[in-house]
């Protein structure tokens, strides 16, 4: 069972990635010639340019709502001086007696003027902190929308890096399966069926170092000829000129299923 | 003369109609000889016995896998039967196979044959008291060979 | 675009799930032989035997192996302390086989070690003794237990056969019922006579075999006590006696004989001497040879029209076809695992050994030769012998049960045929 999902995993493994290759190469690569490194700018210079547009936008409508504000002010200053003149004229008439009116008037207009004011002054307060935070608030999505292209930019990066190596792994993978079986001599009590699942340590220059069964077919012989074969290969000389970051990623523990599908028994 | 001539007819006719049919017919036949004949054959024989040539042949040949006897066989069998019926005595037949398929199968093939002439030459009248059979299967070819030539020679059934 | 992330993604997803265990099948090998070093044992030489051409002998012919000739060694080594391996790899050598010989005041005494030279580890190590006449027997011990840890199945090197030999001139010695080991080696002659014999057979004990012999101008079945070269007449029947056949437990013998018309199966209690009758028509039924377990006997029989093969159950007796497959199929031999069996088979005319499956049914011919005919199957059920011809001589033949290997036995006088592969002696 288990085996049967490795193999399961192998074959969609390789399925997916010839299927995926071939799909690029025939849709994009065969009919553009440009390569898709150069069609990833499009896909983020139309998401930036929206985001653009939209931001200063919303700056401007915000700039133009402050004049208008600040005019009204300095006419009903107008206003309150006005009528103060109209009440000095009426006081010399009226000395005495509104004497008292006028101060008490007065100093309700003030103080009328005064709550108005700074009723105004919080309201224009207030207005600038829900637009700071409302601008806040916008440059913050603005930077999280950014972050979310830069990181997709970075994944699709990454896709094409590990795409390009899973293509140089598997040739790899082909030139160790075809050392491995040109070594691997069954015994006559091997079967189709029996399988034997090996790990094994390299190091850079391709040499084998460890060599360990971890499932046996539990045919000691079988499994002698797989740890034998992989022995008599010894080493993998054309893992020598791979890039070594590529190497420890891949091919520093290799597990080995030796599974003789070609057995006529 | 005229009626040894109507027996051979007869015989031939008897021969030719179990010859025809399979070996399971011929079995039958055995079990009830027809053996009515066999008087009037002795009284003639000497006669018929100077007139024909003093050989006959005394191997009959087969095909692969078969034991049905040839009519080349058949009517040397007849001229054996009245021969055996004139002068008894105790014959050997021997069944012979080639070479090709098992050893067993070909022993039982080769006593097929031998079997399908003495059933033959009961029917002609010869007492089966008279007659012993034995295989050799392939043990003891003709010819040596691994071609049809030698191989139809040693399909086989030899009267000794 | 969206499509092509997807599959981006699902490549990423699978591709980085392979860059955590690189996993790589291997589903084909190459089956050359395997090259093994026997190196001449110390104290070998001037002996009667040459104890390492057999076990090489022995070792190539099975097919499994290809010895290296001492004359290509780096080194002579007989003791582990002298073994370096990174020579032998040098050689090619994949085993390697040293050991040395003492003379013990009745008979030698051999001790050997086998090594896995690529993964440099012994495998085994061993003292092998026997009589002064006994350094065939010591070299077969050990073939044996060197086939058997390096493939895993029982050798068969120290078994024997019996064969019939057909000096093809008249005389009184002239058919020749022959006990050899299975190399050929140690011929000797159990029966001679100026009459056929054929159909040797062994019980499973390996202490008696019976035959058919034609020395009474008649056939007749023999039993023969190898021990003591006796041999008991066990029929006399009109017709035939023939295809003996021991059951498993050796208290029976499977025949077939014609004293009661065509040819049938019986079975005889060897004690008793008393027959039962297991087949009844007017058929061929002939070649029994008994299931493993005993409680069948499969045939060859031409109720069909053409000889095929059939099964019976001794108690029940109602026979089932076993084959379909051409015109031609017969003397069965049932493998001793009692999976499959072989049998002569016909192709477009020519005549081969074929192997069946008894669950699927599935046939497929072993044999490139033609004319062949008596299958007999080694003890271990990895190859058989079978009598085929080579420049119109009969000759012997052997074939691995996979078909892979190959290979015609020498011979001697006249014409060789009806090998019989003996059980394990123990």
């Amino acid at each position: 069972m288990r085996t049967f999902i490795y193999y399961s995993i192998a074959t969609l493994v390789s399925l997916a990635l010839h299927g995926g290759l071939l799909w690029l190469v025939m849709s994009t690569w065969h009919t553009e010639p440009e390569p898709p490194r150069l069609k990833r700018p499009e896909f983020v210079k139309a998401t930036l340019v929206e985001l653009k547009a939209k931001a200063p936008k919303k700056v401007e409508k915000g700039r133009k709502a402050d004049p208008v504000k600040k005019i009204d002010l300095a006419a009903q200053r107008k206003k309150a001086q006005a009528e103060k003149k109209r009440i000095e004229k009426a006081k010399a008439d009226k000395k005495q007696q509104l004497a008292k009116q006028k101060a008490e008037r007065d100093k309700a207009a003030r103080k009328k003027a005064q709550k108005a004011r700074q009723a105004k002054e919080a309201a224009a307060k207030a207005k600038a902190a829900k637009q700071k935070a409302e601008k806040q608030a916008l440059e913050k999505k603005r930077q999280a929308e950014q972050a979310a292209i830069e990181k997709a930019l970075q994944e699709e990066e990454m896709m094409l890096a590990q795409q390009a190596e899973a293509q140089v792994v598997n040739s790899y993978k082909a030139v160790i399966m075809d050392r491995i079986a040109q070594k691997w001599s069954r015994p006559p009590s091997a079967r189709r069926g029996m399988q034997c699942e090996l790990v094994i340590q390299l190091v850079p220059t391709g040499k084998i170092i460890t060599v360990n069964i971890v499932k046996g077919s539990g045919n000691a012989a079988f499994d002698r000829s797989a740890e034998q074969a992989v022995h008599a290969v010894d080493q993998i000389p054309e893992l020598q000129g791979m890039d070594i970051g590529v190497f420890e990623r891949n091919f520093r523990t290799i597990h080995l299923l030796f599974n003789p599908e070609d057995r006529r028994l | 003369m005229k009626n040894v001539y109507s027996t051979i007819a007869i015989c031939a006719a008897i021969g030719l109609a179990t010859g025809c049919t399979s070996n399971k017919t011929v079995d039958e036949v055995i079990e009830a000889p027809q053996t009515v004949e066999v008087p009037e054959v002795i009284e003639q024989a000497p006669q018929v016995v100077d007139e024909r040539p003093v050989y006959i042949d005394t191997t009959f040949y087969f095909e692969f896998d078969s034991a049905r006897l040839t009519s080349g066989a058949r009517a040397s069998l007849m001229l054996h039967a009245e021969q055996l019926s004139d002068s008894p005595r105790a014959i050997r037949l021997e069944g012979h196979a080639d070479e090709r398929g098992s050893r067993e199968y070909n022993m039982a093939l080769g006593e097929r044959r031998a079997n399908a002439v003495r059933n033959f030459l009961i029917l002609q009248g010869v007492r089966s008291s008279m007659i012993e059979t034995v295989s050799y299967g392939e043990e003891q070819p003709q010819e040596l060979g691994s071609r049809e030539g030698a191989w139809s020679k040693n399909r086989r059934v030899e009267l000794k | 675009m969206s499509i092509r992330l997807i599959v981006l993604m699902c490549l990423l997803v699978l591709s980085t799930q392979g860059y955590a265990n690189l996993f790589i099948e291997i589903n084909r090998g190459n089956d050359n032989p395997a090259p093994i070093a026997i190196v001449p044992f110390a104290k070998s030489q001037g002996l009667p035997e040459n104890v390492q051409k057999i076990i090489a002998a022995n070792l190539e012919r099975s097919g499994f192996f290809k010895p290296i000739p001492p004359a290509d060694m780096l080194a002579l080594p007989t003791t582990q302390e002298e073994v370096v391996f990174r020579d032998w790899r040098l050689s090619g050598a994949h085993f390697l086989v040293i050991g040395e010989l003492q003379k013990e005041p009745t008979g030698y005494a051999v001790s050997y070690k086998l090594f896995d030279v690529l993964s440099q580890k012994v495998m085994h190590a061993a003292v092998v003794k026997g009589s002064d006449e006994g350094l065939r027997d010591i070299s077969h011990a050990i073939s044996d237990t060197v086939y058997e840890k390096i493939t895993g199945i029982r050798g068969i090197f120290g078994t024997k056969m019996l064969y019939v030999q057909d000096l093809k001139r008249p005389g009184a010695s002239r058919y020749r019922l022959m006990y050899a080991d299975v190399d050929g080696a140690r011929a000797r002659a159990l029966v001679k006579s100026s009459q056929p014999i054929l159909s040797p057979t062994w019980s499973n004990d390996g202490k008696r075999i019976a035959y058919v012999s034609f020395e009474t101008s008649r056939p007749a079945i023999y039993v023969m006590n190898l021990a003591t070269g006796q041999a008991t007449q066990m029929t006399n029947f009109k017709g035939l006696n023939g295809a003996p056949a021991f059951s498993p437990d050796g208290s029976h013998l499977a025949m077939v004989l014609s004293k009661d018309g065509s040819p049938d199966i019986y079975v005889m209690n060897i004690a008793t001497r008393q027959l039962r009758r297991i087949t009844k028509d007017r058929y061929i039924d002939t070649e029994p040879n008994w299931s493993v377990d005993g409680t069948a006997v499969i045939f060859t029989s031409n109720r069909g029209g053409s000889p095929q093969i059939y099964q019976v159950n001794v108690n029940s007796g109602r026979p089932e076809r076993l084959t379909f497959e051409g015109d031609y199929n017969a003397r069965p031999r049932v493998t001793p695992d009692g999976k499959s069996m072989v049998m002569v088979h016909r192709q477009n005319g020519v005549f081969h050994i074929a192997s069946q499956d008894m669950a699927s049914g599935d046939m497929r011919i072993l044999t490139e030769t033609w004319l062949d005919e008596s299958p007999s199957i080694a003890p271990n059920g990895a190859m058989l012998l079978y009598a085929t011809q080579r420049n119109n001589k009969g000759v012997l033949g052997a074939v691995s049960m996979d078909a892979g290997i190959k290979f015609l036995l020498p011979s001697g006088q006249g014409d060789v045929r009806e090998p019989a592969w003996g059980p394990y002696l123990n």
